[in-house]
């Protein structure tokens, strides 16, 4: 930390809402004969200016509400309340978080609050929006993001990636534990001022256990935006047209299905393969074909083929998928079931989806694949025909 | 503690109230005031004031009549002075019934 002559600038090492903390600080360090600039505090980090060692005493007020006299501008107290301070020997310094900073190096001065009780209608305020900082963190954090996957949180584990969800839900709760922590030690304080004691108790906090997990969640932050931006250039960028793709395809494509003189019909929308891994399926394959084959007699085959399909680590997460994908579809406005013959997988189900598109979800070992066939020629070939082919 | 500061004002609030009563004041001498009238058992701290000014102007209870650079004068409203008097007379009920009950226990 950057230390002189004239002053010095240290990182603050109690939270923004730790009043006891930040008072006890700020008069340890005046004691050392730094003593907090004014307006000296800038993203958690307090500027000192260098003076005579000197008992001083801060107190941190909370921020009132505007009103007609409370209407200072930039969360700053109004001139009246500086100038109120200023004439019982109380200097306003700064603000931070949800309080106003205020010093006095005068013994005799007064208390800069001498009524619990009206304090602890400003504490029951900030308590009050804490809980609802809380609640609309775990909206928007757990609930939104769970409301958004609509039932598919293991696929869209394989296909983001199971690292990536993993950091950022541990990143969510981190945060939401962080938020609560907050909102317990307010209402603490709450009601130790409701019981009329005074909040001006010294502490001592240390620096590392402020700053080591501080540090810790940034890191954590970063690896896992870099993660998720890699995994979203990947997106971006994964997905190759058919005809370059070399490797084995684990499931039936339309060559397969449907034997004859077979036709790619390569646009850019409809036909494509993006492959990727994950720690829990190692295969993810997004199989898109569109084609026309001419089979014996003349007739012609025409249509898509979409794939999404898994190879997980174990059947049972296999099974957990397959049914996430079923609930989703069944979560779906036009979702109409279709009865489908045997196919010989550990789990079936057919249905016409949102846009009328016979779809199926077939779970065999540790194998998954959800299948649309859209056909549009002369000839057709039946759903059971089709997805008892897919899997082999 | 009651749920609304004004279902009861608090001492302070009281003192401040009883400080208007005689007079228009800036609040530092209402603060003077509360401090030679009960002999300096009572202080009030700035942040308190300025709460306590912030809440009756919202209340009702005084208003602002002069404003001189950083400087306001307050004096207090009807709305004030029945706040005032109605809580005098539930301290004086309070201390009644005390007295009453001291007299029960002296008899005893």
């Amino acid at each position: 930390m950057k230390s002189g002559k004239r002053g010095a600038v240290r990182l603050i090492p109690c939270a923004d809402y730790d009043i006891e903390g930040l008072q006890s600080y700020f008069e340890d360090m005046a004691m050392t004969g730094l003593h907090l600039k004014k307006d000296g505090i800038f993203a958690h980090f307090a500027a000192f200016e260098r003076g005579e060692p000197r008992e001083a005493r801060y107190r941190m007020d909370v921020k009132e509400k505007r009103s007609p006299i409370m209407d200072g501008d930039n969360g700053r107290p109004t001139d009246e309340q500086i100038e109120l301070c200023s004439e019982l020997g109380w200097e306003y310094v700064d603000s931070i978080g949800a309080f106003h900073i205020f010093r006095t190096y005068d013994a005799a001065a007064p208390e800069l609050n001498t009524d619990a009780a009206l304090q602890s209608i400003a504490a029951r305020r900030i308590v009050r929006s804490q809980i609802e900082s809380v609640l609309v963190l775990c909206f928007w954090l757990l609930i939104y993001p769970v409301l958004k996957l609509d039932g598919l949180l293991l696929p869209t584990m394989f296909t983001v990636g199971t690292d990536v969800m993993l950091l950022a839900f541990i990143i969510d709760i981190w945060w939401i534990v962080g938020s609560i922590a907050r909102l317990v030690y307010l209402s603490r304080i709450k009601k130790r001022l409701e019981a009329g004691e005074s909040i001006v108790r010294r502490v001592k906090r240390s620096s590392v256990r402020y700053i080591a997990p501080r540090i810790a969640f940034a890191v954590l932050a970063t690896v896992t935006v870099c993660l998720f931006i890699a995994r979203w250039s990947e997106a971006d960028s994964g997905r190759i047209p058919l005809e370059e793709y070399a490797g084995e395809l684990p499931f039936a494509t339309i060559a397969d299905i449907v034997p004859g003189e077979y036709e790619r019909l390569g646009f850019p929308m409809t036909d494509g393969i993006q492959t990727r891994s994950d720690i829990l399926a190692p295969v993810v394959i997004d199989f898109r074909e569109c084609a026309a084959v001419t089979v014996s007699g003349g007739k012609a085959f025409s249509g898509g083929l979409l794939i999404d399909y898994y190879e997980t680590v174990s059947p049972r997460l296999a099974r957990a998928a397959a049914e996430e994908l079923l609930l989703n579809a069944r979560l779906k406005r036009h979702y109409t079931p279709i009865e489908l013959a045997d196919t010989g997988a550990d789990m079936q189900a057919a249905y016409y989806d949102e846009v009328h598109m016979p779809t199926v979800i077939l779970q065999k070992g540790n194998r998954v694949i959800k299948a649309t066939l859209y056909q549009t020629g002369e000839y057709t070939i039946s759903m059971d025909e089709w997805a008892g082919k897919l899997l082999g | 503690m009651p749920k609304k500061a004004m279902e009861s004002l608090t001492e302070s609030m009281f003192y401040v109230l009883m400080a208007l009563m005689r007079r228009p004041m800036c609040g530092i001498e209402a603060v003077r005031f509360v401090s030679d009238k009960t002999a300096g058992r009572i202080s009030i701290g700035p942040a308190t004031l300025y709460t306590v000014l912030a809440k009756f102007e919202s209340e009702g209870y005084i208003e602002e009549t002069e404003v001189e650079g950083r400087k306001r004068t307050y004096r207090i409203t009807e709305k004030g002075r029945g706040a005032y008097r109605a809580e005098l007379r539930r301290l004086e009920t309070m201390a009644e019934d005390a007295r009453t009950e001291e007299l029960f226990y002296e008899k005893r």
